[in-house]
C-alpha cells in the first residue's frame, strides 16, 4: 500500500481565502475612526485664545452683593453697554491694569450712551478687594462678588474683559489686560457696527 | 459559575439603582470635566482656582435639584472654549470612541470563530483513508509499510535509532 502523496491530501481542502487583506482593512477602519474622532472634538487651545462659545449669546445671567452693599443683577442693565472686568487683587497683571480702567470709566462717564463698568471678584476674598481698592483708587463701579460668574462665562485665568451689547448679547472677549484707550475704541467700534446693522 | 455572574449583576444592579447623596454626585461630576488651567488633572483632584469654583458651581447645581449629572456637566462644558469633557459623549462623532473598541471587538471574535472553523474542517480533510488504515494496522500490531525498517516488530519493540543507541553508549563510557 502506498502513502497518498501531499498533493493528493491537499487537493481536496477548500481553498484558503487571504486573511490579510481583511484585517489590514479591519486596522485601517479603526485607525481612520479615531482620526475622525480626534480631528472634530474641540481639541486644547491656546489658553490666551479669546474665542468663546458664548459669543453672540445671550450673556449668562450674574446675580451676587456688591462691595458697596448693593444688589446685582446684570439683566437689569439692558439698554446700556456693559463691560464686565474679571480681577483678582494679587494678580499683578490686574494691578497694572487698574488704572487703565479708572481712565476708561472716567471717559465712558463723559458720554451720553457711554458703557458701565462692572467688575468681577475672582478667588478672593472682600476683605483683600476692598484693600485692594483702598489702595489703588477706583470702585466707584459696581465690583461684584459671585462665585459661579467665573464658571459660566468659562473665565479661568484673570484678568479677561466681555463686553456687553445693550441686548445683552455677548460681544467681546478680551484676555489679558487693556488699556483705556483700546478698551474704549473697541467699545466704539461695536457701537458704531450695531448702529449700521439696525440702520440695514 | 453562571449563577455566580447572575448573582454578581444583581448585586450590582441593585446597588447601581441606590440613591445617591448629593456629595456623591458632585464629585461624579467633578471627575468628569477637566480642570480648565491644569494638565492631566480632573476638577476633582485639582486646586487651582478655577477648579475650585467649577465645583462650587456643581455643587449649585446639584443642590437646585434640577438638571441630571450629565446636563450639570454639559452646562458648564459648554462656556469653556476648550473640552473639558473627560468621557467621550455617547453621541454625535463622539460616540465612535465608544463604538469602535465595540466593533473591533466583534469583528476579531467573528475572525476567530471563522479561523478556528476553517482549521477544523482543514484537519478533518486533512485525514484520508489511507492514513486511518496505517493507524489502524498501527494499533492492531500488524506490519506496515510505512517504516520498512522496523518491519515485523511491534510498535513497542521499535528501538532506538542506530544513532541514538550510540549516543547512548557514549553517555554510560562518561
Amino acid at each position: 500500500m502506498t502513502e497518498p502523496s501531499y498533493d493528493a491530501i491537499t487537493r481536496d481542502r477548500p481553498a484558503r481565502r487571504p486573511v490579510a487583506p481583511y484585517i489590514v482593512l479591519a486596522v485601517a477602519l479603526v485607525v481612520g475612526g479615531f482620526f475622525v474622532l480626534l480631528a472634530g472634538s474641540k481639541t486644547r487651545v491656546n489658553k490666551e485664545d479669546p474665542a468663546t462659545p458664548l459669543l453672540g449669546r445671550p450673556a449668562p445671567e450674574i446675580i451676587g452683593p456688591t462691595l458697596q452693599g448693593n444688589d446685582f443683577q446684570l439683566t437689569r442693565r439692558r439698554g446700556s453697554w456693559v463691560v464686565l472686568n474679571f480681577f483678582q487683587s494679587t494678580c499683578v497683571p490686574c494691578v497694572r491694569e487698574h488704572p487703565e480702567l479708572i481712565a476708561f470709566d472716567a471717559q465712558q462717564a463723559g458720554l451720553d450712551d457711554g458703557a458701565e463698568l462692572v467688575s468681577i471678584i475672582f478667588d478672593d476674598t472682600a476683605a483683600a478687594v476692598r484693600k485692594f481698592f483702598a489702595d489703588n483708587g477706583g470702585g466707584t463701579w459696581p465690583v461684584v462678588a459671585t462665585d459661579g460668574a467665573a464658571v459660566d462665562y468659562g473665565v479661568s485665568k484673570v484678568p479677561e474683559t466681555w463686553i456687553i451689547d445693550p441686548d445683552g448679547l455677548i460681544q467681546t472677549r478680551v484676555i489679558s489686560e487693556v488699556s483705556a484707550e483700546g478698551l474704549a475704541a473697541l467699545v466704539e467700534q461695536l457701537r458704531v457696527a450695531r448702529s449700521q446693522r439696525a440702520a440695514a | 459559575m453562571a449563577a455566580a455572574v447572575a448573582a454578581l449583576l444583581a448585586v450590582g444592579v441593585s446597588r447601581a439603582g441606590q440613591p445617591r447623596t448629593a456629595d456623591q454626585r458632585e464629585l461624579t461630576i467633578a471627575k468628569q470635566l477637566a480642570c480648565p488651567v491644569c494638565d492631566g488633572e480632573s476638577v476633582a483632584e485639582s486646586q487651582a482656582a478655577s477648579a475650585v469654583q467649577i465645583r462650587g458651581r456643581i455643587k449649585e447645581l446639584v443642590d437646585a435639584g434640577q438638571l441630571s449629572d450629565t446636563e450639570i456637566a454639559e452646562v458648564i462644558d459648554a462656556a469653556y472654549q476648550d473640552d473639558l469633557a473627560l468621557e467621550p459623549s455617547g453621541s454625535g462623532i463622539d460616540a465612535l470612541a465608544w463604538a469602535l473598541p465595540a466593533i473591533v471587538a466583534v469583528v476579531a471574535a467573528a475572525g476567530l470563530v471563522a479561523a478556528f472553523g476553517r482549521w477544523r474542517r482543514a484537519a478533518v480533510a486533512g485525514v484520508s483513508d489511507a492514513d486511518r488504515d496505517l493507524v489502524a494496522r498501527a494499533l492492531a500490531g500488524a506490519p506496515t509499510d510505512r517504516s520498512p525498517d522496523t518491519a515485523g516488530r511491534s510498535p513497542d519493540m521499535a528501538g532506538p535509532s542506530p544513532d541514538m543507541a550510540g549516543d547512548r553508549a557514549a553517555t554510560h563510557e562518561s
